[in-house]
């Protein structure tokens, strides 16, 4: 009877665990919900870039879920079943919602699976940094035992959290083409300078250690800014976004998206 | 380990694993290019003249993007533009033709470009 009560009490916990990975689900993935480059991208997109898109995020959202994730539980079990279980909220909240706006394309199931799965991946993302978001805590998390690679996966997730919302837009790539060569300059060094200032202010864990800004930034800030151009890049290649730019056109793009994406590592502590 | 937790991974790891062998079906494919042909599908009258409706059919695995229809009937021209026409998949336009007479319009896509 007692084990019982355990486990009923334990699976009730988990009910409240799971209506906070919804939550976070739809907090984070609406904007991209309701964009309709996304819905065209789900089967515009090459078939192969959906699919690298949905196995590339299962390391992020494995380590997501160690650091922030929706639920108390820890250790790699909890962290597996947590991932799965953030996938499953995120497919879940994606079809119910492109079907209620009724922006699915049942054409073929290449179609409609791309569709969810490009909108699956954001969500999933949502749910496991619903503690964070969510909970009345906001010391949630495991954020201040991170190593320093898990600083910098931190800044990554926070990169991915913030900039997936604007990568797929038209107006990025607008951005690009009409910013000048100096204009961009201009924003590489605004997002370095702010990435440094947030990053210093927020105190990353190992920073006590570092001391100096200068240690600060050779630690923390150059290394971050260099995921979040290669995360920008990234995202530009999924989203067919990086084809058919020269070098500099290109960096143009990746230079205006890493933008927010270094607002993002910056704040990923607040974010994730 | 709760029950839910399990059975919430369970889903997960069949959803997951699902679109996988969706995605990768498709991936590793030859995909057929972009394929359109047109069709009429009702001719109806309306306070601007006559509305044709149309079906444009993509019969290839890859999506076409601005794709251009024209109808022609007698000398009228009426034209429309498709955001997207998926692979395998269909979309629906409507012609206006302004003439007296019930239209029976020659149908064409003009063209279209990669998404």
């Amino acid at each position: 009877m007692s084990s019982f009560q355990n486990t009923a009490k334990a699976d009730g916990a988990y009910v409240r665990d799971l209506g906070r990975a919804f939550g976070g689900a739809l907090l984070f993935s609406l904007p991209l919900l309701m964009t309709m480059e996304m819905w065209a991208l789900g089967f515009a997109a090459e078939p192969v870039r959906r699919l690298v898109f949905l196995l590339a995020s299962l390391p992020v959202l494995f380590g997501l879920a160690h650091y922030a994730g929706f639920s108390a539980r820890r250790g790699l079990l909890n962290n597996a079943l947590d991932t799965l279980v953030a996938l499953a909220v995120g497919f879940i909240t994606a079809t119910a919602l492109l079907m209620v706006f009724n922006v699915l394309d049942w054409s073929s199931p290449a179609s409609a699976v791309g569709q969810v799965a490009l909108q699956a991946v954001p969500a999933a993302l949502g749910a496991l940094a619903a503690r964070r978001q969510l909970s009345g805590d906001p010391n949630e998390g495991e954020e201040d035992q991170a190593s320093y690679p898990g600083e910098l996966f931190l800044m990554l997730a926070g990169a991915l959290f913030f900039a997936l919302n604007l990568a797929p837009t038209e107006e990025m790539r607008l951005i690009a083409y009409l910013t000048t060569p100096l204009g961009a300059l201009g924003v590489l060094t605004v997002s370095v300078v702010l990435l440094h200032l947030i990053v210093f202010e927020a105190g990353f864990a190992g920073q006590e250690e570092a001391e100096t800004p200068l240690r600060a930034f050779l630690d923390f800030t150059l290394p971050g800014y260099a995921l979040c151009l290669l995360s920008s890049l990234a995202m530009l290649w999924v989203f067919g976004g990086a084809d058919g730019h020269g070098v500099q056109s290109l960096a143009a793009n990746v230079v205006i998206l890493t933008f927010p994406a270094s607002i993002g590592a910056a704040a990923a502590r607040l974010l994730v | 380990m709760s029950r839910v937790q399990a059975c919430c991974a369970v889903a997960g790891a069949i959803v997951l694993l699902g679109a996988v062998a969706v995605l990768a079906s498709a991936a590793f494919s030859k995909p057929l290019p972009a394929n359109l042909t047109i069709r009429n599908d009702d001719v109806r009258a309306s306070a601007g003249g006559w509305v044709v409706d149309v079906v444009v059919v993509n019969e290839g695995d890859l999506a076409a993007a601005a794709v251009d229809i024209e109808g022609q009937f007698g000398d009228e021209r009426s034209n429309v533009s498709l955001d997207y026409v998926p692979g395998k998949g269909e979309k629906r336009a409507s012609l206006v033709f302004s003439g007296a007479q019930k239209p029976e319009p020659r149908l064409r896509v003009l063209g279209w470009s990669e998404p």
